[in-house]
């Protein structure tokens, strides 16, 4: 029997595009060569990383598979390399399960449209499942470190403040409104609103709308109960961040929203990666016409580096160690896939 | 491979122009150029006669710059214009936009809003000659699409059926819209590209979609590099790889270049890109509903 294991969290935030699911990956490499028990929850990964992994992205089971590392990668015998691509559908329905025993009620919400909505299209939802397969594995005694790689979003933030929109829609009391219960006053205007809206929309929508209040209201307080649960255990101490970011000054203000946002969070920043960056020593001799392209497409990269850097050493920023939190990563060239590849981010990583 | 210095930028597929319907929608990942191909466009139809144009921008953008287009963000007010164009009556489209529970329908149906989206364009291709829609990104523009089919079914009776029946027929009509795939060269998301185009033709059979490939870079001046020279073998390992991929496809793909000189510009960036490669265009404009 060994003593129950916290695992370590890391979160890998960024926008869409800056290669976060790549990092992760490495970085779930370089951890299970150093020895630990790792399991990566990749959302959405590419077909080839999938592949690499030994996954196959069309199937989205849902299922944690175990990745066999190639002995020359695994030197410490006692890492070990996992990873799951979580089935939102599944986790949706995993999720309602747990809010109600009633089996009549629960095919309700099952089939509830509007409910369903929140699971696949509104913005949070994505990144409150996302948490609630992290909880889910953290729970399993198996492992030391897990790698969370955050859904895509136009905004880094949105990893917190998606769900936070969503538990604040779910404990809107508009709907006990809606079924008449409140006052009489306000039940009168209310009954006049909805003639409009049977009106403008109407029956089969309306319909639909009355059914979600009825259903909802019977799980509400469970369902809140458990969100606040899940966001709060993004609190814990064994929880740090690595951010994702591309070396742009368009990312300054990502980046610097992100960062308020943590430090507000009391979440703690471990690494910045600035992804796929250019520097390369100068040459003389080069054909002036390249020579100006290159200093177009490069310098600007300088500049952002530079400006990263100074937010990154704003005094208020908890990081989880001493000394530079940023950490450059250059760009060298297409991947074509496999472990190989992705070992050889890792080799970056670790230095 | 000598024949790879032959490849124009532009917009020719395999010697046959690309052919725009009135309602444009450019989808794809953050970063790839989205806005600003939204906004060469913009410029290239007004210098093809298009007298109205509505881009649709999903941010604040920088200022407007041609007197034939009219800039409207991802809009909170569709819902209102659309419902008193329905109800002939600004007091009771307030009424009916300006109340919690509507708000609240529209936060937690997303998939209601993106319809409302939608509708407000498909009106306004009724008093403008080209609608540009610029979709926030990857997956969004689709499940907006995919909005009209799944939310519009719910939609029995009331004031919006008819408009959501049509406007589906619209969507589905490949003669009034054209869907733009925006992609850079690399591989990831090139696949994520094609995958999406896989996922919208499923949705809208017969969709004129096409996928650009934005950044390209350009041909080295240079006969030779010196092998020591690390920025030049990385820009032509850079070319290679495109080349590369652009060749392992069958599916032939429209490229627009890289300009990093323009990267502070992107009024500049967008003209010199509609001057550049826009110009092979044929537009269709008109007769859509």
């Amino acid at each position: 029997m060994s003593k129950p294991r916290i695992p370590k969290i890391t979160l890998i935030l960024g926008t869409g595009g800056v290669g976060k699911t790549t990092l992760a990956a490495s970085l779930g490499l370089l951890s299970a060569q150093q020895g630990q028990r790792t399991l990566i929850i990749t959302i959405d990964p590419s077909k080839r990383l999938a592949q690499a992994l030994g996954m196959d992205a069309s199937s989205h089971s849902g299922e944690t598979i175990s990745v066999p590392l190639p002995l020359h990668l695994n030197t410490s015998k006692t890492g070990a390399l996992f990873a799951l691509i979580p089935n939102n559908l599944k986790t949706y329905h995993q999720f309602l399960h747990s809010l109600t025993q009633d089996q009549e009620l629960l095919e309700r919400l099952k089939k509830q449209p509007i409910l369903k909505s929140f699971a696949t299209e509104h913005s949070g939802a994505n990144e409150y499942f996302a948490l609630e397969v992290l909880d889910q594995a953290m729970r399993n005694d198996n492992y030391d470190h897990i790698i969370l790689d955050t859904p895509p979003a136009q905004h880094a933030s949105d990893f917190f403040e998606g769900p936070e929109r969503l538990i604040s829609l779910y404990k809107n009391r508009i709907l006990a409104r809606l079924l008449g219960k409140g006052s009489n006053i306000l039940a009168f205007g209310m009954n006049r609103l909805l003639k409009l809206f049977k009106f403008v929309l109407g029956d089969g929508l309306f319909t639909t709308i009355l059914d979600f209040a009825e259903v909802f209201l019977q799980v509400q307080q469970p369902l809140i109960q458990k969100m606040d649960r899940i966001l709060n255990s993004l609190k814990a101490p064994e929880v740090s961040v690595s951010i994702v970011t591309r070396p742009h000054v368009t990312q300054i203000k990502e980046i610097t929203d992100l960062l308020t946002h943590l430090r507000s969070k009391s979440i703690q920043v471990s690494t910045c990666y600035a992804n796929m960056t250019h520097q390369f020593p100068p040459f003389s001799g080069r054909d002036p016409d390249d020579e100006a392209f290159l200093e177009s497409a490069f310098a600007p990269e300088a500049e952002a580096i530079e400006k990263l850097r100074h937010t990154l050493h704003h005094p208020g920023i908890i990081t989880t160690k001493s000394g530079e939190v940023l950490k450059c990563i250059h760009d060298f060239g297409p991947m074509t896939s496999g472990l190989e590849e992705l070992a050889k981010i890792s080799e970056i990583l670790a230095k | 491979m000598e024949n790879l210095n032959s490849i124009s930028h532009g917009f020719n597929l395999q010697g046959k122009p690309l052919e725009l319907g009135p309602w444009i929608f450019i989808q794809g990942k953050g970063g790839v150029g989205k806005t600003t191909l939204a906004r060469a466009l913009a410029h290239t139809l007004a210098q093809k006669g298009s007298k109205k144009i509505l881009l649709v921008l999903n941010r604040e953008p920088y200022q407007t710059d041609t007197k034939h287009t009219e800039v409207v963000f991802q809009t909170d007010t569709a819902f209102e214009e659309y419902a008193t164009l329905k109800l002939k009556s600004k007091t009771l489209a307030h009424v009916l936009c300006h109340n919690d529970l509507m708000k609240y329908l529209l936060q937690a149906a997303p998939g209601i809003s993106s319809m409302v989206y939608l509708g407000y364009q498909w009106h306004a291709l009724s008093s403008y000659d080209h609608v540009i829609v610029d979709f926030p990104s990857t997956g969004h523009g689709l499940s907006t699409l995919e909005s009209v089919f799944s939310w519009g079914a719910l939609f029995t009776s009331g004031l919006m059926k008819d408009d959501i029946e049509k406007m589906k027929q619209t969507l589905l009509d490949p003669e009034s819209c054209t869907h733009l795939l925006v992609s850079l060269a690399e591989e990831l998301p090139l696949q994520e590209t094609l995958d999406l185009k896989a996922q919208l033709l499923k949705r809208i059979p017969n969709a004129r979609s096409t996928v650009l490939i934005n950044k390209c870079w350009p041909r080295i001046k240079a006969h030779d590099v010196h092998p020591e020279d690390e920025a030049m073998n990385f820009w032509k390992r850079k070319l290679e790889s495109e080349d590369r991929m652009l060749a392992a496809y069958s599916e032939p793909f429209l490229t627009l270049p890289f300009l990093p000189q323009f990267a502070n510009d992107p009024i500049h960036l967008s003209k010199h890109l509609s001057d550049l490669c826009l110009s092979q265009l044929v537009v269709h404009t008109g007769g859509v509903r």
